[in-house]
Formats: C-alpha cells, structure tokens, sequence
C-alpha cells in the first residue's frame, strides 16, 4: 500500500444502524481506502480494501486480545503480507486523555499519539463531542511526526491527518492509528 | 538473567517454524524465513476462557431451569436458544 501523501482525510458514517463504515482519502480527495466493520464483533478486526466492491484489501488492523482496555492492534499492509507495526492504546491513561503508543515490528515503541492537552481533553469528556479532538503524534526522540484534528460534524466523523514531510514514523502506522482513534475512541464518545 | 516467555509458531506460507515473543499471543508477525504476516497461537487473554465456561455454565443452567419449571419443550427450546446464541458468539470472535 503505497502512502506518498502527506494528507489524508478519515470519513466514518455516524448514522450506521450496525457496525462502523469508513472511507479514507488521500490529499487529493481520491479513495485510498473503505472498512464495513461488523457489529458485535468482540475481537476488533478492521479491513481495509481498494473501493467498496471489497474485492481488494488493502490494509488490515487486527486486536490481539478481546478486551480492548489496553490492547494492541497488529497493522499488516495486505498488498505485500507484511505486518508494518502495531498501535497499543494505553488503557488508564486513555481516562483522562487518549493515548496510544505506536510499535515497530518487534513491539518496541518507536512514537506516542496523545490528545492535544490535559485541559482540552477534561472539558472535551465534560462537554461531549462539542469539542473536536486533536492529536499529536511525536517519536520516541520528541520529534513531531504528524497531527490529527477532527473537524466538528453531528452526522458525519471526519477526521484529517497530516503528516510532516520529515516524518520517520511508517506512514501506515501513523494512519492505522487515525483509523484507530476514529474506530475505538470515537466509539466511546 | 531469565529469557523472556516465547511461543511457537509455524508460518502458515512458508510452513516454517520459529518463536516468537509471549506479548505477539493472538496477534500477528512476520514469519523470519519468507517475511510475510503470520498468525501467532495461543489466546491468552484470561477474560476469555472466563466467557467460555460462565456462556457454557450459564447455558446449562438455563437449560435444567426450563426442564424442571416448563417440562421438556421448555428446555429443548432453551436448549437451541442458547446453542444458536453461542454458535454467534463463537463466529463473532
């Protein structure tokens, strides 16, 4: 799955009687990808496939582990069946303010996504969904990698990802874990 | 110094088998022969046997209550109520 972009747009349908349906977009608003998660599917496995025909799939995103409190999601780029890396969303300190840690393929911290502020995320869990989120996702040596702002829609989840062009961080990592907060955060709210 | 826990995997491309660290159990990894994404065994996550024996308990149990309370009709409908419940369950995970 090729990532040359340094903009991506993360779309999921609000108003979805069961399950989740995603569609993400490359800078130039061209489909790069769509996800029709099942409901009441207690292991997450998010799919990710060329169009909605789902005849191509692009990018999987499998939990390890049922219980999603603290769990870590296997990112495998399916076009070359190769697992890239994996998302671990850091359970209690999530409470307070979203945070996930992205691993490389031997499990080992190579960037952290956390919620812009401690202030913003309080009132964001005081005041709802009124607030859209804001992410930041910076290497393990405090490099800044990208940001993911969410942009205020009742109907429809949109959230942007915007990478830096100097970013060392796998680009399929860094939008697993847009998809992610959007699958599994966004859920929550 | 104590080796880290580690589980053994056969890549299910190559048919190669290798180990892999105790945290990939239930998730995936790539096979060090051919390179490609492969299942790791063993689902370790506690919460999920607790789910299978309190699903199968709970089925059985439910399943007397119906025979002694609604007679035999009663448990045969508890029966395949619970049997079809938990085939979901079992597809959904």
């Amino acid at each position: 799955m090729s990532l040359d972009d340094n903009r991506y747009l993360i779309r999921r349908k609000v108003l979805t009687v069961l399950g989740q349906k995603f569609h993400v977009y490359d800078g130039h608003g061209k489909l790069l990808g769509f996800s029709a998660q099942k409901a009441f599917k207690l292991k997450e496995d998010i799919r990710f496939y060329a169009d909605e025909t789902m005849t191509r799939e692009r990018m999987l995103i499998q939990a390890r582990q049922i219980i999603d409190w603290a769990a870590s999601y296997d990112v495998i780029d399916s076009e070359s069946g190769e697992k890239i890396g994996a998302c671990r969303r850091k359970g209690w300190t999530s409470m307070m303010r979203d945070s996930w840690e992205i691993l490389d393929i031997n499990d080992i911290p190579v960037a952290k996504v956390q919620e812009d502020s401690m202030l913003m995320a309080t009132l964001r869990r005081l005041l709802g969904g009124w607030i859209p989120q804001k992410f930041h996702i910076t290497c393990s040596t405090g490099i800044k990698q990208a940001d993911l702002r969410v942009r205020f829609n009742p109907f429809v989840y949109k959230m942007e990802v915007d990478i830096l062009p100097e970013a060392t961080v796998h680009r399929g990592l860094i939008l697993a874990s847009g998809i992610l907060l959007a699958a599994i955060e966004g859920r929550q709210q | 110094m104590p080796s880290s826990p580690v589980i053994g995997v056969d890549c299910q491309h190559c048919l190669k088998s290798f180990e892999a660290a105790d945290s990939l159990a239930g998730g995936i990894t790539n096979c060090p022969g051919c390179g490609k994404a492969t299942p790791v065994p063993g689902l370790r996550d506690p919460l999920f046997r607790v789910m299978q024996v309190a699903m199968l308990g709970g089925w059985a149990v439910l399943t007397a209550i119906g025979w002694v309370y609604g007679g035999a009709l009663a448990a045969l409908v508890l029966a395949v109520g619970g049997a079809l419940v938990l085939g979901l369950l079992y597809i959904s995970m």
